[in-house]
């Protein structure tokens, strides 16, 4: 009972973190329309951040601060400079995919070059394990989780009733309605990446934090599990990344706790394929697959 | 000098593994980010297969011990990446997955199978990786000529490689190839089945990554998870995509280019020598780097790929006058060994392409004199929109017939049914007598049916003479074995089809433009080359969907014609769907009219517009009663 208690708990907390890089991710396919391999790199930039301001300040809190504005000016950058001028341009998809994946392998390497290629540690304050209900968790699993749980009402307020939301569920349904309806949407794509890199940055923050040591892939091995996470849940839907981050969370603890725990992140790649090979619009879409094949 | 050799000896395994990716990405567009795990298959199982009996380091017996001579583990790992491609190609090459799921699902592929052998002592010896892999031609050569030995093998095995991609690139399956990457939809109403040239591609890839795998393993004597990470792919990727796409000299050029600068530079700085493992990254990084400048400026890479290769090497001469003294002896040096035909027309007995006249009268015989095609109470609902309900016709053979009525009316999803691409909740399509409902798009047009879409589409980035030789039937002609090893004989099969393209160019009006690429043409050119295609494909039924939609008044007049010309000349039996209430009363003797999902009206277009039922729905007289609203 205990272990799968502690399992559960665990699945929750780390569940919580999926959650928001799920978010980040889901909210910029919703608007540009395609994957970003190089999303993973978007949590990693944070942590390092973070790292890097440990010699400036011991506030842990402050330094996770840094690692979401640097997360979300990578983000803006990144869209800008890179993807932007493809995402214009080319008709096909996937040399859209190969630049996002070649991003990834250059930011993977100027994080070697500058931080090296071995693991490095946060120093982050100790806290020990108390039971929470029939879970156990330490003050920093309450405070990724209370974070998680934060970031998903804010996103939502913006998203439901203010009008950047409007404008940016409006574009996400359908661009070019959206433009001649006199919505700037270029402006809505870069305030939304500039959620993605916050979203994507409390991600890496809370991941960092939760792993203590970290190298230059730790947002890379993240990426599978955001996208089993983001297909779930169906692509721009809020509590449809929160509910599937929770539950691959949840499934991959659980099942690593009673199998081989370096092997729990299969359970969530296995999870990926299969909803991509069943039913790829997603657990939660609602609408029937049918109606968007053929005008 | 031993270390150019070894320099050498890199560039080459590089070069093997940059032509099987070009096949898969270059030719028929699959992003496979997995292409590196078929490496890693091909030399774990060669490794395995080779090594002798061994403690591993870890204090585990090795437990296989096959000590099998090299050869053997070579053949063993290129026919393991070969099955890891035909299940993995089966698996998700059948679900038909937009370009963006198949590459995420690749890469869940090769991250799975990395996190399962990492965590897998016995066999593979997990993170550590095996190691004292014995090589070939043993102790008998001292270590200079064993390097000019390796590297002799290698670069044979590179040029008989590279010879089999261009073959491949430039044979009629190739050409199928680089359609399938331009467009999928529009290759299936030609009856052809993209899913199994894919398959070809991924299994020929993945064999071609597996012999890469496997002369690397050999000649390094090691192998670890860490020489197989998701960056090798990237890496490749970059150099063909730098080199060209579809281009294999160039894919091959540029990966050796950059292997080669990558090896020197580092030298030169002294980088290698203080950090080794972040060289690897920079490696990645500086070359993803190029990646993305060049593709801003050149997006299919620095060297272009060949087009319409047949036709230009039919008119270099050799294969012209070859057939042009014997025509019959054209099809395949060989009787039987040329164009099969592969497609019925109603009643008559197959005709081969190869000597199909310019006119095709069908030879109908009397027992199925009916119909060409008939619909029998198709009804679609999608969700609570009924968009076709309850509706029957008949289209006689050899005749034309017109499609009206107003938006929204459910013309396009019966179009989508007849075809195929939608499946009717109810009803029947009998094509030929023959009930069709559950057939695919691309069975459908094996028995003579074939359609157009509102956007015309034709595949961009081949030739107009191309595009028309991909629309004719070919399953002989465009066999991957028979480009590879026969490619005289293929070239010869495909002049024939050549010569009835060219006839087809003539008759349509874009001889003119039939070395110019199908994506630079005008909106009314591109459904000339429709046209030009299901002449080509010698299909018996059309669906013409839209076809003057976006083209100018003069072009009209052209399409008018030629849709004539396809129906009296040709013999097509056309079903037109068209708003243009004059185009169709010109062409069409007999009109359905179609409103809220049923067939409300029918005759001629006088006739209709004195009925009450037509007036309603088209003219207005009330507010169309359309599903949407």
């Amino acid at each position: 009972m205990s272990v799968l208690a502690d399992a559960v708990g665990f699945g929750i907390v780390s569940g919580a973190i999926i959650s928001l890089s799920t978010m980040a991710m889901s909210l910029q396919h919703s608007v540009t329309k395609h994957a970003n391999f190089s999303h993973g790199e978007l949590l990693t930039v944070a942590a390092y951040a973070m790292f890097a301001m440990q010699h400036l300040t011991d506030n842990v809190l402050l330094d996770g601060l840094v690692g979401l504005v640097v997360a979300a000016l990578l983000a803006l950058v990144l869209d800008e400079f890179v993807f932007k001028p493809f995402r214009t341009r080319t008709r096909r998809l996937v040399t859209l995919l190969v630049v996002t994946a070649a991003a990834s392998q250059v930011l993977q390497g100027t994080f070697a070059l500058i931080f090296g290629a071995n693991y490095v540690t946060l120093q982050v304050p100790t806290t020990h394990a108390k039971h929470v209900g029939p879970f156990l968790w330490t003050t920093t699993d309450e405070v990724v989780i209370g974070l998680a749980v934060i970031a998903f009402l804010v996103t939502h307020v913006v998203l439901r009733y203010t009008s950047f939301g409007r404008s940016q569920r409006a574009v996400a349904d359908d661009a070019d309605l959206a433009r001649v309806c006199g919505v700037n949407t270029s402006n809505v794509i870069r305030w939304t990446w500039i959620a993605v890199g916050l979203l994507a940055g409390l991600g890496g923050a809370t991941l960092a934090v939760y792993s203590g040591t970290f190298d230059n892939l730790l947002g890379f091995n993240f990426l599978l599990v955001t996208f089993a996470a983001m297909i779930v849940g169906g692509i721009g839907k809020m509590y449809g990344a929160v509910i599937a981050g929770l539950l691959i969370g949840i499934v991959t603890s659980v099942a690593g706790a009673y199998t081989n725990q370096g092997y729990n992140q299969l359970f969530a790649l296995g999870l990926l394929a299969i909803v991509v090979l069943i039913r790829p619009s997603g657990l939660f879409n609602t609408r029937a697959a049918d109606t968007r094949a053929f005008g | 000098m031993e270390f150019t050799l070894v320099i050498l000896t890199f560039v080459g395994f590089q070069i093997i593994l940059s032509l099987g990716l070009n096949l898969q990405w270059g030719i028929a567009g699959m992003l496979n980010l997995a292409y590196i795990g078929f490496m890693a298959a091909g030399a774990y199982v060669t490794a395995v297969l080779v090594l002798p009996k061994a403690t591993l380091a870890g204090g585990t017996s090795y437990v296989l011990g096959l000590q099998w001579p090299f050869w053997a583990g070579m053949l063993g790992g290129i026919a393991a990446a070969g099955a890891l491609g035909l299940v993995v190609g089966v698996v998700i090459l059948g679900r038909r997955l937009e370009a963006e799921y198949f590459a995420i699902l690749t890469l869940v592929i090769v991250i799975a199978m990395s996190t399962l052998l990492s965590g897998q002592p016995n066999l593979f010896n997990g993170v550590e990786g095996l190691i004292n892999i014995p090589q070939p031609f043993g102790a008998s050569l001292s270590s200079t000529s064993y390097g000019t030995w390796y590297l002799l093998m290698v670069a044979a095995f590179a040029a008989v490689v590279y010879v089999l991609a261009r073959r491949v690139q430039r044979s009629p399956f190739g050409r199928l190839g680089r359609a399938i990457r331009e467009d999928e939809t529009a290759l299936q109403v030609f009856g052809k089945d993209p899913f199994r040239a894919k398959l070809k591609i991924f299994v020929l890839g993945g064999m071609i990554a597996g012999l890469a795998g496997s002369l690397t393993v050999l000649y390094v004597g090691a192998f670890a998870p860490a020489s197989w990470a998701v960056g090798e792919t990237i890496f490749a990727l970059s150099c063909i995509m730098v080199g060209g796409s579809g281009n294999m000299f160039g894919g091959a050029l540029a990966s050796a280019v950059i292997v080669t600068l990558f090896v020197q530079v580092p030298s030169l700085f002294n980088i290698a020598a203080s950090n080794p493992e972040i060289l690897a990254e920079v490696q990645v990084m500086a070359t993803a780097i190029l990646l993305i400048v060049v593709m801003r400026w050149r997006p299919d890479g620095l060297l272009r790929e060949p087009v319409g290769t047949v036709a230009k090497l039919e008119r270099r001469g050799g294969l012209e006058t070859a057939h042009r003294r014997s025509p019959t002896r054209a099809a395949g040096p060989r009787p039987g060994a040329g164009e099969q035909p592969d497609r019925l027309r109603p009643g008559s007995s197959p005709v081969p392409v190869s000597r199909t006249p310019a006119k095709v009268v069908p030879q109908v015989r009397p027992a199925e004199a009916t119909a060409a095609l008939e619909v029998r109470g198709i009804a679609k609902r999608f969700g609570g929109i009924t968009a076709v309900d309850d509706c029957s016709f008949q289209l006689p053979l050899g005749g034309i017939v017109g499609l009206v009525g107003p938006n929204g009316s459910g013309k396009s999803t019966l179009v989508e049914t007849i075809a195929g691409f939608v499946t009717p909740d109810s009803g029947r399509v009998l094509l030929a007598g023959r009930d069709v409902t559950r057939w695919t798009p691309a069975r459908r047009a094996g028995i003579g049916l074939t359609r157009t879409f509102q956007s015309a589409r034709v595949w961009n980035k081949l030739t107009v003479t191309e595009n028309l030789l991909v629309a004719a039937p070919g399953s002989a002609r465009e066999a991957l074995w028979r480009g590879v090893f026969r490619p005289h004989a293929t070239a010869h099969a495909d002049a024939v089809v050549l010569r009835k393209a060219e006839e087809t160019l003539h008759e349509v009006g874009l001889w003119p433009v039939r070395d110019q690429l199908a994506g630079e043409l005008s909106g009314g050119q591109r459904r000339l080359l429709e046209f030009a295609r299901i002449v080509m494909s010698g299909a018996t039924v059309a669906l013409l969907d839209e076809p003057l939609a976006g083209v100018n008044p003069v072009m009209g007049d052209t399409i008018v014609e030629q849709i004539r010309h396809l129906n009296s000349t040709r013999g097509v039996t056309v079903l037109l769907v068209e708003h243009n209430l004059k185009v169709v009363s010109a062409l069409c003797p007999h009109v359905l009219a179609m409103d809220a999902g049923k067939v409300v009206a029918q005759g001629t277009v006088q006739s209709l517009a004195s009925s009450e039922a037509f007036a309603e729905a088209y003219l207005g007289k009330r507010a169309p009663k359309t599903p949407q609203e």
